[in-house]
């Protein structure tokens, strides 16, 4: 009995290879590349040690704010979409008239390209003839109205909301699905013992959620600290450099030819999202047990 | 009966698959403001005559150097691509050695003038073909009738200030300027280049030599803190941040802006495409630091072939058809905004001048003569165009000073000028 349910080993072997085949390798390449002026201009690629790593925190392009833009993008955004996810998931697996509607609305976005999004929310955040300012003005509070993808208070806000505009939807699929498999025993035994709504979200819909919430956590780190699709589109970086995040960086490098530096930047991000995504998976996973 | 019609069927799809596996489809990729309906015609023309077809892809012009760039070094280039060509791109941008097809031998070759041929070529190969906008590189394009009636005459000198405080307090943009282009605000500096080489002489074979840096050039900062301070003052309006290219002409016409840096020949253009507007507009060069030097461009946009493609036989056919007089002809015909366009005399094509532009050549003091436009003297200056709209856009968010703006153009020059072996830097 215990044969047939174990296979052998070597059935790992073929995922293996092309994971250590067109991932491991090609990082570790790239890892080694950092260390190089590998560059457009010349045939020649010289070993320079951490020069391109001393480059990125005292050029005058300003690569450290970059990465803290990046980090702060991968927080904020995450709690902008997981917070009203959550609760939207939660009113729509209740007996929510046309929730199936609702559900279908809220997650048409997502299939979006950002392409698309980018172009669409360019033109609803123009200044003088966007559909926001439009209404807002229309509705008597034209105070409201503002510069949204070039007003650097209001720059950041913008792509983030158009973010969790997009992404909500994703993550509250993965919220439903979580939601979903909790047993309504539960909540009946809660109910029988008098507990309040606030009291069952806390001591039962959570702890139990916890699996839906690493998913949604970890994703959304991970997608945070590698955004670069929604910023090209929207303000390329701009206004000036204000919006520049580590992926843009690596982009604009390797346009300009600067491998080299360019797969320092990246060699950087792989650093980044190590130290927070081992750590973070660990946490979340203990609470899962916990829990 | 059914073997024969199964005889048949084979058949016809025998005679019919050939034909299917001999088309041949270019990409081209282009910026969005580098082509028009004139060259979707020539390109539709081609496939008539030969059956080739061209696909166009199109991208934001803050976007296409970048794009093109990122796909040329992944080894993935389109068959044919354009770029902002000059002496120096040709090698930087495109290291055309590497990417480009070698035009030198073909015989259209010589319908491109002497210094377009520069711009397109390395070490003696031509690799590229353009024909642009043959007149004053980027002038003001300015509205004739409303600087009549509020009794303004067209600015020489600083002065500019003055023009454009009179017409702000009208409630007009002074000037429309579009910022997320990426590329427009920053000719601002760049086409006043010949003005720096007036007030130094010298100064740009010195900057190739690398003896002395733009932050020691002469007016190259004062341009910027006079850009500055247009900002400041409100006369690029309020929204030049988020303004899009495309709406200057129904701003100009609408009168919601006065000015426009803008190719001369474009006048024609608003004139067409929006008959309801009765104003007359006119151009002056562009006058911070006093400049008053006529530029030309021997550069501008042009196109390349890609040597890596599998269709070389077909794009040296597309070059050749391009280069022909009638299709010259036709181009500069069909642009609404090409009035003249810069070809060899020994074409022969008819050249359209309007009298807003002779009287803008007339106005140019002929001891001044006609210079050339600094990214095109001076070098590694416009593979770094993009970064510099940048630095700019960031001063006039207040991000940077104009002294920051001139060091990191400094910068990046001895950057590329080392990443490309140039001994000057060594």
């Amino acid at each position: 009995m215990t044969r047939n349910r174990l296979y052998p080993l070597y059935f790992v072997l073929p995922a293996l290879l092309l994971y250590v085949g067109l991932f491991i390798v090609p990082s570790l390449i790239g890892v080694g590349y950092s260390f190089t002026d590998w560059n457009r201009y010349s045939a020649d690629i010289h070993f320079v040690g951490l020069d391109n790593f001393r480059t990125v925190f005292t050029a005058s392009k300003h690569y450290d704010v970059y990465i803290v833009n990046t980090l702060v993008f991968a927080v904020v955004s995450n709690i902008v979409k997981i917070v009203p996810a959550l609760f939207l998931a939660i009113l729509l697996c209740g007996n929510v008239k046309g929730k199936n509607f609702y559900r279908t609305v809220l997650f048409l976005p997502t299939v979006l390209s950002f392409l698309v999004v980018g172009l669409i929310f360019r033109s609803v955040l123009h200044p003088s003839t966007g559909l926001l300012n439009g209404v807002l003005r229309g509705i008597g509070l034209p105070f409201l109205a503002g510069r949204w993808l070039s007003d650097p208070n209001l720059v950041w806000s913008s792509i983030i909301g158009v973010d969790a505009w997009k992404g909500l939807g994703y993550v509250m699929t993965i919220f439903i699905a979580g939601l979903q498999a909790i047993s309504q025993d539960y909540y009946d035994a809660a109910d029988i013992d008098g507990a309040g709504w606030w009291s069952k979200l806390a001591n039962i819909t959570l702890p139990m959620l916890m699996p839906a919430i690493t998913i949604n956590v970890v994703f959304g780190v991970t997608y945070g600290l590698k955004v670069f699709d929604i910023i090209y589109v929207l303000t390329n970086g701009g206004p000036g450099r204000m919006t520049e995040v580590i992926n843009t960086a690596v982009f604009n490098e390797f346009a300009s030819g600067s491998y080299g530096l360019g797969t320092a930047l990246s060699t950087l991000l792989l650093i980044v999202l190590a130290l927070i995504g081992i750590p973070l998976i660990r946490t979340m996973t203990k609470k899962e047990v916990e829990s | 009966m059914k073997k024969l019609l199964l005889l048949a069927v084979s058949l016809v799809s025998l005679a019919v698959l050939p034909s299917f596996a001999e088309k041949v489809k270019l990409t081209q990729m282009v910026s969005q403001d580098w082509t028009t309906e004139a060259d979707e015609d020539l390109a539709k023309a081609f496939t008539k005559e030969t059956g080739v077809e061209i696909e166009w892809q199109v991208n934001p012009s803050a976007q296409h150097h970048d794009l093109l760039k990122t796909k040329l070094n992944a080894g993935e280039g389109p068959d044919i691509f354009w770029i902002q060509s000059n002496k120096w791109t040709v090698k930087t941008d495109i290291d055309a050695p590497q990417n480009c097809i070698d035009f030198s031998k073909e015989t259209w070759v010589k319908t491109m003038p002497p210094a377009k041929i520069e711009s397109v070529s390395y070490n003696g190969k031509v690799y590229g073909q353009g024909y642009f906008v043959k007149g004053v590189s980027f002038p003001i394009i300015y509205n004739k009738t409303l600087f009549k009636e509020l009794g303004l005459s067209v600015p020489k000198t600083v002065d500019f200030k003055k023009v454009c405080e009179a017409i702000k307090t009208k409630g007009v943009v002074p000037v429309y300027e579009c910022v997320p282009a990426g590329w427009h605000h920053v000719l601002w500096v760049m086409q006043i280049g010949d003005r720096f080489s007036e007030l130094q002489p010298g100064i740009v074979d010195k900057l190739n030599a690398n003896k002395t840096k733009l932050s020691d050039v002469i007016g190259f900062k004062t341009a910027i803190v006079q850009l500055q301070e247009m900002v400041k003052k409100g006369y690029f309006g309020t929204d030049y941040m988020d303004n899009s290219y495309d709406n200057w002409a129904s701003n100009l016409a609408t009168r919601k802006a006065a000015m426009f840096v803008q190719k001369s020949g474009e006048i024609n253009a608003l004139s067409k495409d929006y008959p309801a507007c009765k104003d007359e507009f006119g151009a002056f060069l562009i006058p911070l630091v006093d400049a008053q030097t006529a530029q030309a461009d021997p550069d501008g946009p042009a196109r390349f072939g890609y040597s890596k493609s599998k269709h070389q036989k077909e794009i040296k056919q597309y070059f050749a058809f391009l280069a022909r007089k009638e299709n010259i002809q036709y181009k500069l015909d069909h642009t609404p905004g090409m009035t003249a366009i810069d070809v060899a005399d020994s074409v022969g094509v008819e050249q359209h001048y309007l009298p807003a532009e002779k009287a803008l050549f007339a106005s140019i003091p002929k001891s001044k003569g006609t210079g050339i436009i600094w990214q095109d003297s001076v070098s590694y200056v416009n593979d770094q165009w993009m970064d510099v709209g940048k630095d700019l856009a960031s001063m006039f968010m207040g991000q940077m000073t104009p002294e920051q703006v001139v060091s990191a153009i400094d910068e990046r020059r001895a950057k590329i000028a080392k990443a490309a072996g140039d001994t000057a830097w060594k």
